[in-house]
């Protein structure tokens, strides 16, 4: 009798053991559709620049530094300042530094900086942007956030529209030959075509001195 | 004793499946060296220098290769997964169909403990793919926009040729380069129709443009196989000296084209960067590695006839 009753309560036990390794309970939602992400590319580029971009322009490398760096040693100036996405010859920089307008066209603005003995000249551009420089120049932003590039290159076109419209074009309206301004901005740099004489940056944020 | 026996046999049988049904839910199980190279056609040179590049990367690193040629359908594609995942191989270097399409075969593998390393194309998808290294074709497009901009002094008729429209990067690129040309009002497309990334498709697409636009000045195409089919149907309307063509890949033949002066620019996108980091990350996969970027951007590079010396096809000399 004894015997009877442990041999059933072991196939009970093997029987459960086979169920419950054969049996999986899963959402259908989880099966059926791939992870779709449900984000608003402007909505998302509006907080990442009033959240965290702003707060982030305090870490722009001095240009004059930065500048003399470059043509001393471009691979340390990549390695210590570039912000690169994935695999390429392109990186962003941000830089920051004040000077005086030298001439004012409609799509850049050319600026003598203030450094010492030597005369840097940087170009300003205040004409259309298409690039990527501001949804990288930080690093925070990374492909792989996204469920899709749509999602993560419309990112880029809307914060290049929040540039254009808080800081360019505000900008392009109040700026004179002669003024003296502070200014951060954006600089993208192909490592196998470095050009330390023309340094152009997408401005970010800039102040007028007068 | 007989019932004993029936009752023992009985038991071990109970238990082998017992422990099959474990093994299976639990721990991946060590496969083979061998890996699967699936691509979308390879009735292009430039997915065909991809597989083949993949192909070599891995047998350099010591694995058994197989070529899986999708045709273009989500259906053969499909046919090629299940074949592989009762194949024994320990990782399948993918370059998808579709971007919505493919998502079913690649959690296919993944809930069969195979992993997936996308080529160039996407997948919509998150955590399904281990790593997706994808060629930035949105930048690489306003590139070309831009010189596209230049080229025809702002002003113009033109047509687009796209690729295949479930591909994610008939959509980067279209989208990229309407980024940039959309903002000049005096360019203005005529015309935009999907030739399917396919040479002899573009020479019938842009035949039948040229008939109902014969006045255009020049043309995008969303990949360099349909920028030559378009060439060569300007050729043959006499049309190749006033209509400038812009493609996109980097291929072998298009960079000759634009050193002849025929194709205007190209985006080069660096197939043998994507495929060898394919199958670099699958080995150390197969090695126990496990933290991968999941999406890794490949930038593209403008060509024209001003810096085409430092190309050859399909990267930097």
């Amino acid at each position: 009798m004894n015997k009877k009753w442990v041999k059933y309560l072991v196939l009970i036990v093997v029987a459960g053991l086979l169920t419950y390794n054969s049996v999986y309970f899963k959402k259908l939602d989880t099966k059926k559709a791939p992870v779709q992400t449900n984000m608003e590319p402007a909505q998302f580029a509006k907080s990442f620049w009033k959240d965290k971009f702003t707060s982030y322009l305090d870490s722009a490398v001095d240009i004059n530094s930065f500048s003399k760096m470059l043509k001393d040693d471009p691979n340390a100036a990549f390695t210590k300042y570039a912000k690169t996405q994935g695999i390429g010859n392109t990186s962003c920089f941000l830089l920051k530094g004040e000077g005086q307008i030298m001439e004012v066209k409609d799509d850049h603005v050319m600026v003598k900086v203030n450094s010492g003995a030597t005369e840097t000249k940087v170009k300003l551009n205040t004409g259309l942007y298409f690039g990527n420089a501001v949804r990288d120049v930080t690093g925070l932003i990374k492909m792989g956030d996204f469920g899709n590039t749509i999602d993560y290159n419309s990112v880029s076109s809307e914060l290049n529209k929040i540039v254009q419209a808080e800081v360019i074009s505000p900008f392009k309206a109040k700026a004179k030959k002669g003024d003296t301004i502070s200014f951060t901005g954006c600089a993208e740099i192909n490592k196998d075509e470095v050009n330390t004489d023309n340094i152009e940056l997408l401005p970010v944020k800039i102040s007028l001195n007068k | 004793m007989k019932k004993i026996t029936r009752f023992s046999f009985l038991l071990a049988l109970c238990s082998l499946f017992a422990f099959n049904a474990c093994n299976n839910g639990g721990k991946e199980k060590q496969k083979s060296k061998k890996m699967a190279i699936v691509v979308s056609t390879l009735n292009n040179p430039w997915f065909v220098f991809l597989a083949k590049t993949a192909a070599a990367k891995a047998k350099a690193l010591g694995y058994e290769t197989k070529i899986f040629d999708s045709q273009n359908n989500t259906a053969v594609e499909s046919d090629h997964f299940e074949n592989i995942l009762v194949g024994d191989y320990c990782a399948i270097l993918f370059n998808p169909t579709d971007a919505d399409g493919s998502v079913a075969n690649v959690k296919k593998a993944k809930d069969a403990g195979v992993p997936v390393f996308c080529m160039d194309r996407e997948i919509n998808a998150k955590g399904l793919a281990t790593s997706q290294i994808l060629s930035d074709g949105y930048s690489g497009s306003v590139e070309i926009a831009k010189y596209f901009v230049e080229q025809m002094n702002k002003k113009g008729a033109y047509v687009e040729l796209l690729g295949i429209t479930g591909d994610n990067n008939t959509r980067a690129r279209s989208t990229g380069f309407h980024s940039v040309v959309d903002n000049y009002p005096d360019l203005k497309t005529c015309a935009q129709q999907s030739a399917d990334f396919d040479r002899n498709k573009g020479m019938e697409v842009m035949e039948s443009m040229l008939q109902a636009h014969p006045d255009i000045t020049g043309v995008f195409c969303g990949n360099d196989a349909m920028a030559m089919g378009a060439y060569q149907a300007l050729v043959s309307a006499g049309k190749d000296k006033t209509v400038k063509v812009f493609g996109f890949d980097g291929a072998e033949d298009a960079i000759k084209s634009i050193k002849e002066n025929k194709l205007v620019a190209t985006g080069m996108q660096f197939p043998k960067i994507m495929a060898e980091k394919a199958a670099e990350f699958a080995d150390a996969y197969y090695k126990g590695k496990r933290d991968f970027e999941e999406k890794i951007p490949v930038g593209v590079e403008l060509v024209t006839v001003k810096n085409v010396d430092k190309y050859m096809g399909y990267g930097k000399k």
